[in-house]
């Protein structure tokens, strides 16, 4: 298996969830993303020191890894800090309303087919089995949950009472969200996000974020106030086998009648003829309606971190 | 156009395949869809053609594990197949004499198929071409010769290697865009226009010369590969599973692997600059 594994500073395994927002990203992102994880510096191995310099040149790594002066995202931790021990794929659910969304039992279906080769990395359908859309901290808060469970389930630890989530001893696990420079940029649109949530996800949780052609993932942190201030949370990975294989232009080639032979998985393939998913037609799906997170943010009001 | 006006085309690809990765199975798809989208052709078959050891180019592994990954890559494929000629040989070979190997292997086996329908086939040549400007009958070239046209598939890199110095005998790229035709897959359409446009050589057959576009920015390189591999970085879903299972159980790349070659000269510098070239 070719993970790579680290420690964690303090021996604390960590879950990534990818709570891909783009549903429809059959699994190239999700392939450019575990791509970028794997290829992610977490490692005991000699680090690319290239890499960091050209990455952020104003912050240079000191040996504890952190620059406290300038509250830059901490791109490349030193050496064995982590351990990845599972990947969790959560596709969203129907309601959130984007166009071209296909039913989510496919998206889950051909998920499964991607990973079926994948030792670490499995498919969750909680979220799309849910009525409505739900939000990413709240998808978060469900699995951060499940895997704290299953943890003290299996160590046999009682890693303290579950009343308050925000007590972390050094040996849990920790969950972080696992998404595309692109992914960044959605917290500056206004209405899609709320603030508390922000800071749950960042403050909280923390970010592993891939870059992804030319956008400019320090740029997003640094310009988002909430980001910068938990700066050490989050962690960008630069790509650098340039691989942008996006759900877009897979659904387009499909549309057209072209192959997209290598680009996903042939059994993902073979589903998608079998299920003549993905037309003019479906691509047309949603067309008119607003995206869910925007009419669901104005009409209840904010959840706060007790939910 | 009817199935029988399809001019029939096989797709070649030339290259180091160091290893063979998703971005080179890309190309044949891309190619065959972009050939067939013009309601001219009809692609009937893909040839990987790995190059031999005598290429000499610093980090080429053994052809034989080159020419293995390749068919662990192409077994899901019904229509791309490896050929290993190129890589026995003990000598580097031009890759116009490579297109000239294939090209005269396909005529042979197109005889060979004809043979019982060659009359019928006759009469219908002779009813087309009746109505034919002759001027286009000499771009015709797979009915003319009763064969598919051989095209070389690359990406813009070799299209823009032509211009390397010594990299490539003149009459090479004459024939090989001349005679055969040349499929080139890139990012960029622009830059390869250009470069086409800029070349004597290449702007003469520019109609025999199929620039794609590659809408899917697939920079999957070898090198890159290769260096993650060293570095113990998995190379997970840029190659064929089963291509990634084969360089990690016979222990393929490392730095070692990589300095092979480290101080020789590329076979075709050598052969074109040397006291020997023509």
């Amino acid at each position: 298996m070719e993970k790579i594994c680290c420690m964690f500073l303090d021996d604390a395994p960590c879950f990534l969830v990818d709570n891909m927002t783009e549903r429809r990203r059959l699994l190239l992102d999700l392939r450019r993303v575990l791509l970028s994880h794997c290829f992610c510096p977490f490692t005991s191995r000699a680090i690319d020191r290239c890499s960091v310099t050209q990455y952020n040149p104003i912050c240079p790594m000191s040996e504890s890894g952190e620059d406290q002066e300038s509250h830059q995202p901490m791109i490349y931790p030193i050496s064995g800090q982590f351990q990845v021990v599972g990947g969790i794929v959560s596709p969203v659910s129907d309601g959130y309303g984007k166009q071209g969304l296909v039913l989510a039992k496919h998206r889950i279906a051909m998920a499964r087919l991607a990973l079926q080769s994948s030792d670490w990395v499995s498919v969750d359908d909680w979220e799309s089995q849910q009525p409505d859309w739900t939000e990413t901290v709240v998808t978060m808060r469900y699995h951060y949950g499940r895997i704290l469970k299953q943890y003290q389930e299996g160590t046999g630890k009682d890693s303290g009472p579950t009343t308050n989530p925000h007590h972390l001893t050094s040996s849990s696990p920790r969950l972080k969200l696992l998404c595309g420079a692109d992914f960044l940029d959605t917290f500056k649109v206004p209405g899609l996000w709320l603030d508390d949530h922000v800071e749950e996800v960042a403050g909280r949780f923390g970010l592993v974020c891939v870059s992804r052609g030319g956008l400019e993932p320090e740029l997003a942190v640094h310009e988002s106030e909430t980001l910068s201030r938990h700066w050490r949370n989050i962690f960008l990975v630069r790509e650098w086998v340039r691989n942008e294989t996006s759900a877009t232009e897979v659904r387009r080639a499909l549309r057209r009648g072209l192959s997209v032979k290598y680009l996903l998985p042939d059994s993902v393939i073979k589903y998608i003829h079998q299920h003549n998913l993905y037309t003019g037609d479906s691509e047309l799906k949603n067309k008119d309606v607003l995206l869910r997170p925007l009419t669901k943010q104005t009409e209840m009001p904010v959840k706060t971190l007790d939910d | 156009m009817e199935p029988q006006d399809l001019t029939k085309v096989v797709l070649l690809a030339c290259g180091s395949f160091n290893p063979i990765t998703n971005m080179h199975l890309r190309m044949f798809e891309l190619a065959r869809d972009y050939l067939e989208d013009t309601g001219q052709y009809i692609v009937v078959r893909g040839i990987i053609s790995a190059v031999g050891d005598g290429y000499k180019k610093k980090g080429l592994i053994e052809a034989c594990h080159r020419v293995d990954m390749a068919r662990l890559a192409t077994d899901t494929s019904d229509w791309i197949k490896v050929d290993a000629w190129e890589s026995q040989q003990p000598e580097w070979v031009e890759t116009a004499k490579v297109m000239w190997h294939h090209y005269k292997e396909l005529m042979t086996a197109e005889q060979n198929n004809d043979y019982v329908d060659t009359a019928k086939k006759r009469r219908i040549e002779a009813t087309k071409h009746s109505f034919e400007d002759p001027s286009s009958y000499h771009t015709r070239r797979g009915k003319k010769d009763n064969g598919p046209q051989l095209k070389l598939l690359c990406g813009a890199d070799v299209l823009e290697s032509f211009g390397v110095p010594n990299l490539w005998k003149h009459e090479d790229i004459a024939e090989i865009v001349g005679r055969y035709g040349l499929v080139c897959i890139t990012r960029n359409g622009c830059d390869a226009h250009k470069f086409i446009h800029q070349s004597e050589v290449l702007w003469k057959h520019r109609k025999n010369i199929h620039v794609v576009r590659e809408w899917v920015t697939n920079e999957i390189s070898a090198t890159h590969v290769r260096r993650a591999l060293c570095r113990g970085q998995t190379v997970r879903y840029l190659l064929p599973d089963p291509v990634v299972s084969y360089i990690r159980e016979h222990g393929l790349y490392s730095a070692e692997s990589e300095q092979k070659n480290a101080d020789v000269v590329l076979a075709p510098l050598q052969r074109h600059t040397g006291p020997s070239s023509s």
